[in-house]
């Protein structure tokens, strides 16, 4: 009985571990801003993300922005960020706003608000002085551009589109990364380092 | 005859701890890492081989464990992994980190629940390593 048990517990076992649930392979609809690569890349992370989460500011300065510089330029790994605004951040929509309007002027233009957004985050998520952040970085003409652009009417309803895809998705916390490999979609929540995310990527693309 | 059972009860108990531990952490290697990096224990260039390998370790005891073969060596090696795990969540929880669990799901904070849990999971791998002692002891 025992020596049959210990054969037949391979296959049986294995079988298990296949039949597990795995995340649904099918690529999630990428609305949401591109900030570096292409979607032809080995590599895609999609971010939801918040503008005033403290977490969400560490990982985009400290881990994405490094991702972009490395990989994203070459084309190896393609970064897509969603807000996900929560209610009692007060002044993140606002934020989403203007980065929503950056994109529409260029892909660097709304590189800079992210970066001015994260980078001056303790400031303006106290005094919700969002525009004297972004004053400081931006030119004139792309300052008053991104302005302009962010009272379109049609800027809340995208908003709302990224809120909806990340409620779609089950998702509940800030960062939230979905990192799709060929093969393979992981969900990630929390922050992931640099280091962790380039020793995953390098097994992947080079 | 009480023996027979709980010794099995133990090897289940244990089987079905590291299999559903091991498989978890296979799926979402990256999330397993996000949780060791909250330890903020591990040298960070280790943390995602461990992630990728440990899984792997834990269903090769929970499958050793099973079969039975050389299962106090096995068992001996599941007491060591489960009481350098309640060590590393008590050093953790004690040092103030807010840092998730990472055991058996991902939503799971260091809490003096997690590490009385995996007191008791230690207990069964206890047993079966000192089995035959134990037996012993109760029969004299």
């Amino acid at each position: 009985m025992l020596s049959k048990l210990k054969w037949t517990t391979f296959p049986i076992l294995f079988m298990l571990l296949l039949s597990m649930p795995a995340y649904p392979t099918e690529p999630m609809n990428p609305i949401g801003k591109i900030l570096g690569g292409s979607l032809e890349s080995p590599v895609r992370i999609e971010v939801f993300s918040n503008f005033e989460c403290t977490v969400c500011r560490e990982y985009y300065l400290r881990t994405i922005k490094r991702i972009l510089e490395e990989y994203s330029s070459v084309d190896k790994v393609c970064v897509i960020y969603h807000d996900f605004p929560f209610q009692y951040h007060k002044y993140d929509r606002e934020a989403a706003r203007y980065v929503e309007a950056a994109s529409r002027i260029s892909r660097e233009a709304m590189l800079q608000v992210f970066d001015a957004l994260y980078t001056d985050q303790a400031n303006w998520s106290e005094n919700g002085e969002l525009q004297k952040t972004l004053k400081k970085v931006l030119s004139k003409e792309d300052f008053e551009k991104i302005m302009e652009l962010s009272k379109d009417p049609e800027m809340k309803p995208m908003i709302d589109a990224q809120y909806d895809l990340a409620i779609k998705s089950g998702l509940n916390a800030t960062p939230t990364s979905f990192i799709f490999s060929p093969g393979k979609k992981q969900r990630v929540e929390g922050l992931l380092t640099y280091l962790v995310l380039k020793t995953f990527i390098d097994k992947i693309v080079k | 005859m009480i023996f027979a059972i709980i010794h099995w009860l133990c090897r289940l108990f244990l089987t079905g701890v590291f299999l559903y531990s091991g498989t978890i952490k296979i799926q979402q290697p990256l999330q397993f890492a996000v949780a060791l990096s909250g330890y903020q224990l591990i040298p960070e260039n280790l943390i995602l081989p461990i992630a990728t390998y440990f899984p792997w370790v834990e269903i090769l005891l929970g499958i050793a464990i099973l079969i039975g073969w050389k299962i106090r060596y096995f068992a001996a090696g599941a007491t060591a992994l489960l009481l350098f795990f309640s060590l590393l969540l008590t050093i953790t929880y004690f040092r103030g980190i807010e840092a998730s669990c990472g055991c058996f799901s991902f939503d799971d904070p260091i809490s003096p629940i997690t590490i009385l849990r995996d007191g008791i999971i230690v207990i069964p791998a206890i047993y079966l390593l000192l089995e035959n002692r134990i037996r012993m002891r109760l029969k004299q």
